[in-house]
């Protein structure tokens, strides 16, 4: 026992705690130094970056610097760390392969800063997903679809998809088409519509809208208008137009036609019925609705 | 009727087609503001304040209806100024306007309760469409003499354009950036904006510079919050209209 104490207090004795002292006060200064970078980085670069992105980019910084700071004081206090940087080799070799999605993803979160292909509040569609972009972080990108569904999508697959941004420019165009039927005066119809686009107060006034006969269609003529709304509104413009082009056509008392074809029969059409279920030839007529054709035919 | 007026009676203000209509209930202090649009015979607003002691009726940047999308106003000159080189020429444009009702309490502060609008609301693209403006639209035209203006549609600026290049120059259009105007009224319904020069500097730029009133004994017009938050630049203040004059 008496042994055992002695053994503990040479070994007590033989520890330079003077080195233990600097080696804890340069891990303090390191680790302080490392947090007011961090603080730094945060108050420089909230004004040119998303702060998601930024968060992450600090997190990494800080954590590194902390640790090369632990492994210098260690280092320096004689400790060998040979040991520790292999073993964090082995690591490093293992969450590397572990890690391989992560780190797509996080270079492509980089590259998609870098490129800025939409911004947060821009109405985008990725991956046919339509929506507004609410975070932007180094691994993902959430969107908000039109449905108020949340949907995350990895950067990787942003990076490498087709990219819609519908809120790039200030101001987009919107098309629609209205069919009249053929018996209603084209030229009026036009102006009818182009009054609704003028008076209305998203269709800006440049660049100018557009109405024409686009086809002539198989149940009516088919006029396209072309308006340039802003982007930020294109779809309180788009519901809004579409209504009051609708009602001050039906206002004018102009036909927009349904869907319709007729039928030409080559030959004149035979018709069997099963006299059974009638009482007389009248009664057929009646029921075929051909009775005053016939009446006129007979006369 | 712009102007200031005490809403602790009541109140009832006529414009051309809308109605602004303040009851005032001694007892709970509590005021009752309306708006109805004359020609539709419809109640558009109707808002229940406490705390109010005035009601302001101001003239306000026509760019708040029907929501704050843009921040320029985008005038364009029926008949364009053609000018020689180093030539200047001084007149008087009118420029939109919408109508603001604030109210105001004890200590001052004014809360903005209501806008609306007498004439039509368009608006336009000045640029490209990346990186463009967004401007409320109005045709006017370039008056040598000072114009009679539409009541409660329009303010009157007085402008001065300066041809500063070398060559001729037509100006069709004038920016104006609302972060710099300023609107003042003189009761019961004249508004104006500051003295404006325009500054071409060839046949594609120009810049428009924001001076002080050109009217004296002018009230200058309340801003909502949202344009207190215009900072204007230490720089000297204007818009510089890079996509054609």
């Amino acid at each position: 026992m008496g042994r055992f104490v002695n053994q503990t207090l040479t070994a007590i004795m033989s520890i330079d705690w003077l080195q233990i002292f600097w080696m804890i006060l340069f891990i303090v200064a390191g680790i302080s130094l490392a947090y007011l970078i961090r603080l730094l980085m945060r108050r420089t670069l909230i004004k040119v970056m998303e702060y998601a992105t930024l968060k992450t980019i600090e997190r990494i910084v800080f954590y590194s610097l902390s640790t090369i700071v632990v492994l210098l004081a260690i280092s320096s206090a004689g400790i060998d760390i040979s040991g520790i940087a292999f073993a964090g080799g082995i690591i490093g070799i293992i969450l590397g392969f572990a890690t391989q999605t992560i780190i797509a993803n996080f270079f492509a979160g980089l590259f998609l800063y870098w490129d800025k292909p939409f911004s947060i509040g821009d109405f985008i569609e990725v991956d046919n997903t339509l929506g507004h972009v609410i975070e932007i972080s180094l691994l993902s990108t959430r969107i908000k679809t039109l449905d108020g569904v949340h949907v995350r999508l990895p950067n990787e697959k942003v990076f490498t998809a087709r990219i819609v941004n519908y809120s790039k420019h200030v101001a987009r165009r919107l098309t629609f088409i209205a069919s009249i039927s053929y018996r209603e005066d084209v030229k009026q119809a036009c102006e009818v519509i182009r009054r609704v686009v003028n008076e209305h107060p998203l269709v800006l006034v440049d660049p100018k809208p557009i109405v024409y006969v686009k086809e002539l269609a198989d149940s009516g003529v088919n006029i396209e208008v072309h308006v340039w709304v802003p982007s930020r509104l294109w779809l309180e413009a788009y519901t809004d137009i579409l209504w009051r082009i609708k009602k001050a056509l039906s206002d004018a008392g102009i036909e927009i036609p349904f869907p319709q074809r007729d039928v030409w029969f080559r030959s004149p059409l035979e018709i069997r019925v099963n006299l059974k279920e009638f009482e007389s030839v009248s009664d057929v007529l009646r029921h075929t609705g051909l009775e005053q054709e016939y009446v006129a035919e007979e006369a | 009727m712009y102007g200031i007026y005490d809403a602790t009676n009541d109140l009832s203000l006529e414009f051309p087609s809308n109605k602004v209509i303040v009851k005032y209930d001694d007892k709970s202090g509590i005021m009752e503001y309306r708006r109805i649009h004359k020609n539709e015979g419809k109640l558009i607003i109707n808002k229940v304040i406490s705390g109010g002691i005035r009601l302001h009726i101001n003239p306000i940047y026509p760019i708040l209806l029907p929501i704050c999308i843009a921040r320029h106003i985008l005038v364009v000159l029926e008949n364009p100024v053609t000018l020689a080189p180093n030539e200047i020429i001084e007149g008087y444009i009118t420029i939109p306007i919408d109508i603001a009702s604030y109210v105001e309490e004890y200590d001052g502060a004014a809360t903005l309760v209501d806008v609306f609008n007498e004439g039509k609301i368009k608006y336009t693209l000045y640029g490209p469409l990346e990186g463009g403006h967004l401007a409320r639209y109005y045709k006017t035209r370039f008056y040598l003499h000072e114009p009679r203006v539409k009541p409660f549609i329009e303010a009157l600026a007085k402008v001065a354009i300066i041809n500063r290049s070398a060559y001729w120059i037509t100006l069709s259009r004038i920016l104006i950036d609302c972060k710099y105007l300023k609107l003042y009224y003189d009761p019961p319904y004249n508004a104006y904006t500051q003295y404006l020069e325009i500054i071409v500097t060839s046949r594609r730029y120009a810049k428009v510079i924001y001076s002080s009133p050109f009217k004296p004994a002018v009230i200058e017009a309340l801003k909502p919050s949202i344009f207190r938050e215009f900072k204007p630049s230490l720089k000297l203040h204007g818009t510089l209209m890079k996509w054609g004059v």
